[in-house]
This record gives structure tokens, C-alpha cells and sequence, in this order.
């Protein structure tokens, strides 16, 4: 009896110890749901992709899809203004067509439908592409170096423009190809003068499939070349080719800021900080386009 | 004389077959029922309460506290040695868990981010079944002396957050994201008990016992060595506070039933 008795006596007491309560010491008890769902109250829709034809927009938490749906199908290229409000975007055979990031269209512009290179000026608004090896704009007229492209193509075979970007200061960095027996690809580099610097490449088996610049250009992404390997050129550092592992990055696109970039990796979009992952989501197929 | 020694040795077998034949329980009684605590000091985490001489939540400076366990058992001997326990038990301990959101400040950077320190009460739901050998060697007859029991057990913990410092990226906001997190976590563990049971007036029973147990789940966890922070985010944020989050709570279930002294008083109804 005696043993019940302590025992009694021990489960009180263990009880009256294990029964404490908590003294709050800074904001106390919280709910979750008192917080903003990052989900449904995202930053700006910053970052543009095609996927199957399709275009969305995606936050850059990467978390929060947004699906052009009343577009046409068959979109292959697309590109976002640094102001993330206007995006120009162009199916195979089509003309280019620009939205508001609302889906509302808002132009198009004329005899565009074998346009494969275009983006969106610094200001803006202003749309530039190439036509042939001749550089066009639609919109508010921008200052640009003044430069006969014709002079740089050595041969008249196959001459084609690959990838431009035109700077905030109206100079620009573009890629051209020619036919010299073997297929050479230049880089160009302009200055407002209309001076170039050519960045010879040499003898490149594969395309180049995108040209990617943050606002300030100093940094322009390009891709597609010597076995899809992810290159990068700053000038006037030159070109700069990058790890190895990021050989089947089909895509990159650097944030406005140029601190970030987003890219394509297989059916992944990444976002990385210096090459850090910091965000990643899973997509069903290859993309077409990307920008930031 | 053979007749004599023939009918002997066939009244001592017999005999044998009747003590081999005898009734398992306690005078026949199978059925004992058991109300336990458990408690062990906190050595490492806090308790419900931010005791312990382990890590504290805040400014809390160390102080003896213990972690505890309460529960009720039912036992049905099923042999003179074997018993089948099954038990149910309810504790409360503290976690303590930094999370990390985005910052919404429009104008942010990417990598801009509120941090939380948080401080949880986590409630644990266990059920379990235990499998009791009884030692007959030390005069034990199950459900009464010396014994050790198997246990395997699944347990939900849920949790709330009973204190919070956030510190903003940016003050002039005025809330910050979701942390996202589901606090429910449940894990399965396997136990070993060492234990006594004294038996009074034919019907009281006293258990007094040390037992083991490893959560399944906070072994699967791998290391505990990390800390939450934006490096962790390979995919977004809210799967990795989530992923992180549930490796705090299978280490502090690790430690909250690690080890435990249990003291029980029941009946044989």
C-alpha cells in the first residue's frame, strides 16, 4: 500500500512539473494565416517564358504561374520591356504583336512575319528588330549608333544576323554570321561614334538560339554556340564561357538589375544568384523563349 | 516395487501437465489496466514551457524542468510469461525554429528576406503496442515481476506558435509573407522497456519502469546540424520551411522520449 501511495504521489508531482506554462517574451502567439499568402499577393510577374506554344508570365519566387490564355497558339518568341508592363511576342508566320502584361493588345507591327530577332529598348517602348541584316524600330524614335552592317559580312553567303541588343546609351552589342568556307560568327560592339570592336569567335558548329541582356548591357547572355555551351560576353572584357555543367541551359535571360538571371535547364527554370539555385520549377516541356 | 515406481512417475508427469496447464494471469486475472507518466530532465531542448538545461527560446536563462509523458495502458496476458500492452499517451514540449520568408517590399531585391525566431508548442498523440516477457526465472508470473517489453509506436505531433520576433528587411513594412508551414508531423518509433510491476491486496498494481525510444521519423532526417536560412531555398520557400520545420520536430521528438523513467499504478479488474 505504502508503494501505491508513493506512487500516487510521484505521478503528481511529475504532473504539477510537466505542466508549466510558457511566459511570452516578445510578440506572443501568432497564426499563420495573419500573414500575406505570397501566392495569391505576388511580386510583379517579371519573368516571360513560351512553353508548347504558350506564353505565361512568373513571379520571380518562381511560385505563381500566369497563362496568356486568349492568345494564339503557336507562340515561339516573346520578350518583356525592363518596366515588366508591355510584352512583344510572335508566333512562327505572324506579324509581332504587342500586350500589355494585362493580355490586352495593344499594336502590331507590319511585314514582321520572317522576324526571328527582337526586343525591347531600354525606354521602354520602343520595339527594335532585325529585317534581313537591317535593324528596324517601332515606337518612340531612340538614338542608336549610326552603322553600315554591311561592311562586316567578307562574303555574301549566308550572312545573318544572330543576336542584338541595344543599350541604354544607344550603342549596341550584336552577333553576325558569314559563310567562309566554314561558317565564322563576329561579335560586334558599337560605340555611339559608330566605331565597332569585333570579337572574332572563329568557326562555330551551332546556332545561336537567344541573345539576353540586363538593362544596364554591359552584361549580354548568348547561348546556342559550341555545343550549346552557356556563354556570356562583357564588354569590354569579352566573351566568357561558363561552367561546363550548365551545358544544357537552352535559355537565360539576367534580371533588369543584372544580379539575378533566370534560366532553362532541361524542363527546369532556375533562378540563380552567381550561379546559386535559389529558386527552381518543374515545367512540362522545353521552352522557346525567356526573358526578365 | 516396479508397480509402485511405474504408478509414480506417472502421477508426477501428471502433475507436470497440470502445472504446464495452469491458468496464465494473476490468480486468472489477464486483464490489467495502468494510468504512467514519464519524465526525464531536459538535458538538450526546451520543454513546453522554454525549461531545460539545454537550449532555451530567447532570453530565457537555463532551469531544471522535465519532459514528460502521460498515458493509460491496457494489458491482456497471453501466456504465463507474455503479455500484450496497448497504450495511448498525450505530451506537450517546446520547439524552437527560425523561419525565413521573402520580404514584400515592392522595391526589394530578390534576395531580401524576413526572418522568424519562433518558439512552438508541439501536442503529441501516441499510440502504441508493446509485447511484455516476463522473466519466470526471478518468480515473475506475467502480469506480475521483473519484465521487458518490445514497443512499436506512431506518433502526431501538432504544433503552435506561442511566441514570435520577426526581424522585417524592410520596418515600414507592417506584415510579411506566410511561413506556409503545415506543423502537423507524425512519426513511427520503436521502444524497449525495462520494467517492474509489484502487485498489492490481489488487485493494485504499481509499475515502475525505464524505457528507450527511437523516432523512425528523426532518423530519416539525417543531421540536425543546420539552421534555416535562404541558402536552404533549391526550390521555394515554402517547401523548404516546411522541409526544415520537419526536421526540428522529428529531432525534438528524438529527444523528448529518448530515454524516460515511467511510474504507473493500475488495477486487475
Amino acid at each position: 500500500m505504502k508503494k501505491i501511495l508513493l506512487s500516487t504521489l510521484a505521478l503528481l508531482l511529475i504532473l504539477l512539473l510537466g505542466c508549466s506554462k510558457y511566459e511570452v517574451q516578445y510578440e506572443g502567439a501568432y497564426d499563420d494565416n495573419a500573414g500575406i499568402d505570397v501566392k495569391t499577393n505576388s511580386k510583379d510577374h517579371q519573368i516571360i517564358y513560351v512553353e508548347s506554344g504558350k506564353l505565361y508570365a512568373i513571379d520571380p519566387t518562381l511560385s505563381d504561374v500566369r497563362p496568356y490564355a486568349n492568345l494564339p497558339a503557336g507562340i515561339v518568341y516573346a520578350s518583356i520591356n525592363y518596366e515588366h508592363d508591355k510584352i512583344a511576342y510572335k508566333t512562327a508566320t505572324g506579324n509581332i504583336t504587342i500586350i500589355d502584361t494585362a493580355g490586352t493588345q495593344l499594336s502590331t507591327i507590319a511585314s514582321t512575319s520572317n522576324v526571328t530577332l527582337f526586343d525591347w529598348h531600354p525606354n521602354n517602348q520602343t520595339v527594335y528588330y532585325m529585317s534581313g541584316y537591317v535593324l528596324k524600330f517601332h515606337g518612340p524614335t531612340v538614338k542608336t549608333a549610326s552603322i553600315n552592317f554591311g561592311g562586316f559580312f567578307p562574303t555574301q553567303s549566308d550572312n545573318k544576323f544572330l543576336g542584338i541588343t541595344i543599350r541604354e546609351d544607344g550603342t549596341y552589342v550584336c552577333m553576325i554570321q558569314y559563310l567562309a568556307s566554314t561558317y565564322q560568327r563576329n561579335i560586334l560592339v558599337s560605340s555611339l561614334s559608330g566605331n565597332v570592336t569585333q570579337y572574332r569567335l572563329g568557326n562555330i558548329s551551332n546556332e545561336v538560339k537567344w541573345f539576353r541582356s540586363a538593362l544596364n548591357s554591359n552584361y549580354v547572355y548568348f547561348g546556342g554556340i559550341e555545343n550549346n555551351k552557356l556563354t556570356s560576353f562583357q564588354s569590354p572584357v569579352g566573351i566568357e564561357y561558363r561552367d561546363a555543367s550548365l551545358n544544357n541551359t537552352y535559355f537565360i535571360a539576367p534580371s533588369p538589375d543584372g544580379l539575378y538571371e533566370i534560366k532553362a535547364f532541361d524542363t527546369e527554370l532556375l533562378v540563380n544568384i552567381k550561379n546559386e539555385t535559389y529558386r527552381k520549377k518543374v515545367l512540362g516541356t522545353k521552352i522557346t523563349a525567356l526573358d526578365w | 516395487m516396479k508397480i509402485r515406481f511405474t504408478l509414480f512417475t506417472f502421477c508426477l508427469i501428471l502433475q507436470i501437465n497440470n502445472v504446464a496447464g495452469q491458468v496464465p494471469g494473476y490468480l486468472g486475472k489477464r486483464l490489467f489496466v495502468n494510468a504512467y507518466a514519464t519524465a526525464m530532465p531536459a538535458l538538450k531542448l526546451p520543454t513546453a514551457s522554454n525549461g531545460g538545461l539545454g537550449r532555451n527560446y530567447g532570453e530565457a536563462e537555463n532551469r531544471f524542468d522535465i519532459s514528460t509523458r502521460f498515458g493509460g495502458q491496457i494489458g491482456y496476458v497471453t501466456s504465463r510469461k507474455n503479455a500484450l500492452t496497448f497504450s495511448g499517451e498525450f505530451f506537450k514540449t517546446g520547439l524552437i525554429y527560425n523561419a525565413v520568408t521573402p520580404s514584400l517590399t515592392p522595391t526589394a531585391g530578390f534576395n531580401a528576406y524576413d526572418n522568424h525566431y519562433l518558439f512552438y508548442n508541439l501536442n503529441g498523440i501516441t499510440a502504441d503496442i508493446g509485447y511484455q516477457v516476463y522473466s519466470l526465472s526471478r518468480g515473475a508470473l506475467a502480469p506480475m515481476g521483473r519484465y521487458f517489453s518490445y514497443h512499436l509506436s506512431y506518433t502526431i505531433l501538432n504544433g503552435s506558435v506561442v511566441d514570435k520576433r520577426t526581424e522585417l528587411y524592410d520596418d515600414n513594412m507592417k506584415t510579411h509573407a506566410k511561413f506556409g508551414i503545415n506543423p502537423k508531423y507524425g512519426t513511427a518509433s520503436i521502444g524497449l522497456e525495462w520494467g517492474l510491476n509489484s502487485i498489492f491486496a490481489d488487485r493494485f498494481l504499481v509499475n515502475v519502469a525505464f524505457n528507450t525510444n527511437l523516432s523512425l521519423g528523426a532518423m530519416s532526417q539525417g543531421s540536425f546540424s543546420y539552421e534555416s536560412s535562404p541558402s536552404d531555398f533549391d526550390d521555394d520557400y515554402i517547401a523548404s520551411n516546411q522541409a526544415n520545420f520537419n526536421k526540428k520536430v522529428a529531432e525534438r521528438m528524438l529527444y523528448h522520449a529518448l530515454f524516460s523513467l515511467k511510474i504507473g499504478i493500475g488495477l486487475l479488474p
